[in-house]
């Protein structure tokens, strides 16, 4: 075509001019091109290109849009279905990353323009099916999935094998310019350490959040991985970013292969990976200045290592920790990053515990104890770090509590008080109380079975009218009577069978609540949520709500009630006097009066154990919402079961609290 | 040869050629000859594997597959990476620049490009090569695949056939 230039022995003359350049040469350029979108086009090129497409070892997806799917339909992406369908299935929605296709833009050749192929979404595992020898995956996201607020700063950089290895996570407000003096004067004088308002303005409960959130972002974002890793054995290196710069998971040769030998360790919930228990570091700067004329106000860097992996890697591992954090992110955060490291450690635990599928007999129990729920509960508590020639931190734990306490330097003995106080004068009260009904599917079952029966039992009751017209033997008042009565009782057995089981929850035991006046309620608070930016993948395990203050949770546990899944989950909320905050319950409908049988004995054990417990969870908690709360959960509780327990309550002084 | 010391002392001689001040000859496929200090000359990992392996330096490098022109232009290159220092933030700037303006002129004539590319790949300059693959990727980048055809001068060579997988392959992906 071209006749120039053709100097080397070219075997076919007519051949275009880019025909020279060799295979090898070529899939290189196609490597530069990594783009999974130009890739496709150039796939529809030609033969040539067609055939060597599917060779390029260097790929880069950007995904424009995150959906939400019904896992099951989708195999690449879907979860293991011998998992227990529960609540959880639904809650956490399968993210389903679309594309769009890459061959849209393929034309048909005649030239009218008209697009070959209609446009289409494709997930990223499939679009990578069409890549054989696909050595380094990069993947990007169209945003971050921690939902901030403005101007806040979050990032988090994390390493995962088979689970997670390392993460870091860099977060506060970015500002502008620098103020003059007298704004971080704190910074010069305690070199690091938490101010005491840190404690009570919710400063510590965000980074708390921020971790939580960053964490659970890093396992759904790994959990995701799974299929990709299992198409492409050729992987070396494989990076998960999004276009926010938000947050980065990487996976290198070695993680790999460790993720393929091993098995995962799915989150029992949800679509993400299990975190294993961790150690994080927690470091903190009120203000800093960055190069370039920015600064971070509040910066906090949270080093985050699987507390199990410590002992036999030593000293390595640290240094390989140490190397992992200070080049996790690009200048100008880097800088910080460096700065953050050389303040005061703060050591914040996370443990990870194991609980069990409640029964669904323990209907009182789902409501009550928050520890019986099918996930994974995690505890967090804040300690200090200390060095092992210091006297015992002063160590301020709650269970179910975030206290923190700083070191003090001085040998005066730590002030618990001090801290409990701080922290129940907050804003806003941690406290939190949520119930889930776990089994109302089973329940709506449960309804249909007795249903049945009626049926069966009206129908029963017709052939044995039919019966005695025939035989004219038995009963002799084969009268419509007899039949009015059969149906009278199956149909009062209906009603008694769904009573049963809580389908009039609302109107049976919520008496003197309208609920129309409950569903504007929820409806309030949907539109409360409305006004919120939440990212779907924001996912905050509820299992921390009870760590948390209300404030900063509310909105994530609200995005979760709006789930279908939830419709039958009542969301009650109390506005309670003297500006405290709305405490908002969510009840499942399994948490109704069980009606007195065999069981019950045992019931009064567990409940007063809840009680009990109870009494010592919310210790720390207002009055007016001890009162509240202890209100309701008797109105709850059968008659006698109440009476008992405010029996034991007299009997025991520390119940004198309520 | 080329470099005229033939009768240095020996040690003179290693000195040099750790310096890379000694000259190499270059031959085109047409018979032309381009001297080309060893620095520069050692920019491609072809030569530079011969240098060390000894012998035949006086000789020069007879480039089969290369022609004149591209050639100098592929010497070009070398002599401004292998000659100057990239130590400091200006060296690599001035470095930087001269590729940016040095690719913009390969791009507007393809074939030409193409034929740097190929020097580039047969004498493994791994600088330019990458510096001219990646102006081809970014060619191709954003493009449909008409545009591409149109782009390369491509031939069309896709039957009906071959479509229909792509589509295939495309809608069961």
């Amino acid at each position: 075509m071209h006749p120039r230039a053709r100097i080397h022995a070219d075997p076919a003359p007519e051949f275009d001019q880019f025909d020279c350049l060799p295979d090898p040469v070529v899939l290189l350029i196609l490597n530069k091109l990594e783009d999974v979108r130009s890739l496709g086009r150039c796939a529809a090129v030609s033969k040539r290109f067609s055939g060597l497409v599917p060779l390029v070892s260097d790929v880069y997806v950007r995904i424009d849009r995150v959906v939400a799917t019904d896992g099951d339909a989708d195999d690449a992406l879907n979860l293991s279905s011998t998992k227990p369908k529960n609540i959880f299935s639904h809650f956490f929605k399968l993210m389903l990353f679309t594309i769009v296709k890459p061959f849209h833009s393929m034309r048909n050749p005649n030239g009218t323009g008209r697009p070959l192929f209609p446009l289409a979404q494709h997930s990223p595992v499939h679009v990578l099916r069409n890549f054989s020898d696909v050595w380094n995956l990069r993947v990007e996201l169209p945003s971050g999935d921690v939902g901030t607020e403005e101007g806040v700063l979050l990032k988090w950089r994390a390493e995962y094998g088979s689970t997670l290895r390392n993460c870091v996570i860099l977060g506060g407000t970015l500002v502008d310019h620098k103020p003059i003096g007298a704004e971080h004067e704190s910074s010069v004088e305690d070199n690091g350490s938490m101010p005491e308002s840190f404690y009570t303005n919710g400063g510590l409960k965000l980074r708390v959040v921020w971790t939580i959130s960053s964490l659970i972002a890093a396992s759904t974002r790994h959990y995701l991985l799974r299929s990709i890793i299992k198409d492409h054995p050729t992987l070396r290196s494989l990076v998960l970013a999004d276009a926010d710069g938000q947050g980065t998971l990487y996976m290198g040769m070695e993680q790999l292969r460790e993720f393929r030998e091993n098995k995962l360790s799915a989150s029992a919930c949800s679509n993400r990976t299990q975190v294993p228990a961790c150690n994080m570091k927690l470091k903190y700067a009120p203000y800093l200045e960055l190069p370039g004329g920015m600064a971070l106000q509040g910066a906090t860097l949270v080093v985050i290592k699987p507390s199990n992996d410590g002992g036999s890697a030593g000293h390595s591992s640290r240094k390989e920790t140490e190397a992992f954090v200070s080049s996790a992110f690009d200048e100008p955060f880097r800088f910080a990053v460096k700065a953050l490291m050389k303040s005061r450690t703060y050591l914040l635990e996370m443990n990870v515990r194991s609980i069990s599928f409640p029964r669904s007999g323990h209907r009182l129990p789902e409501y009550m104890c928050r520890d019986s729920r099918p996930y994974k509960s995690h505890h967090t508590k804040i300690v200090p770090h200390v060095p092992a020639s210091s006297p015992a931190p002063p160590l301020a734990v709650g269970r179910g509590r975030l206290l923190a306490a700083p070191v003090t330097s001085d040998s005066s003995p730590p002030d618990n008080d001090k801290y409990k106080s701080a922290f129940d004068l907050s804003p806003s009260p941690p406290w939190f109380y949520v119930g889930f009904g776990l089994f109302h599917g089973a329940r709506r079952a449960l309804a249909v079975v007795i249903g049945l029966l009626a049926a069966v039992f009206r129908a029963s009751a017709s052939s044995r009218r039919d019966k005695n017209k025939d035989s004219l033997v038995g009963y002799t008042s084969a009268s419509p009577i007899t039949v009015s009565l059969g149906l009278f009782r199956a149909a009062a057995l209906y009603v008694v069978g769904l009573r049963l089981v809580g389908f009039f929850h609302d109107e049976t035991t919520d008496k003197g609540k309208n609920p129309l006046k409950k569903k504007k309620e929820i409806s309030d608070l949907h539109a409360l949520l409305a006004k919120q930016t939440v990212h779907p993948t924001s996912d905050v395990d509820l299992s921390f709500l009870n760590l948390l203050g209300a404030d900063t949770t509310l909105r994530t546990l609200l995005v979760h009630s709006l789930d279908t899944e939830f419709d039958d989950i009542h969301l009650k909320s109390a506005f309670l006097p003297h500006g405290e905050l709305p405490l908002v319950a969510i009840e499942g409908p399994n948490a109704v009066v069980k009606p007195a049988g065999p069981h019950e004995a045992q019931d009064v054990t567990n409940q007063l154990e809840l009680f009990n417990e109870l009494k010592s969870t919310f210790f720390y908690e207002s009055l007016s919402v001890k009162k509240w709360l202890i209100n309701e959960l008797l109105a709850r509780m059968p008659h006698d079961v109440a009476k008992e327990i405010m029996e034991s309550a007299c009997r025991n002084p520390g119940v004198s609290d309520f | 040869m080329a470099t005229g010391s033939g009768a240095a002392a020996a040690a003179a001689d290693a000195e040099e050629k750790e310096s890379g001040s000694r000259m190499i000859t270059l031959t085109s496929n047409e018979g032309k000859a381009f001297v080309v200090t060893e620095a520069s000359a050692r920019q491609s990992a072809t030569i530079r594997s011969m240098v060390d392996d000894g012998g035949c330096v006086d000789k020069g490098f007879p480039l089969p597959n290369v022609d004149s022109k591209t050639l100098a232009r592929v010497i070009q290159y070398c002599d401004e990476h292998g000659n100057k220092e990239a130590h400091t933030v200006d060296e690599r700037a001035a470095l930087a620049k001269f590729d940016k303006d040095f690719i913009a002129e390969l791009d507007a004539d393809k074939a030409f490009l193409y034929d740097v590319t190929m020097a580039a790949n047969y004498l493994h300059i791994q600088g330019l090569f990458a510096l001219t693959t990646q102006c081809i990727a970014d060619t191709i980048k954003g493009k449909t695949p008409e545009e591409i055809r149109t782009a390369f001068g491509i031939e069309y060579d896709l039957t009906a056939q071959d479509e229909e997988e792509i589509k295939e392959e495309d809608t069961h992906a």
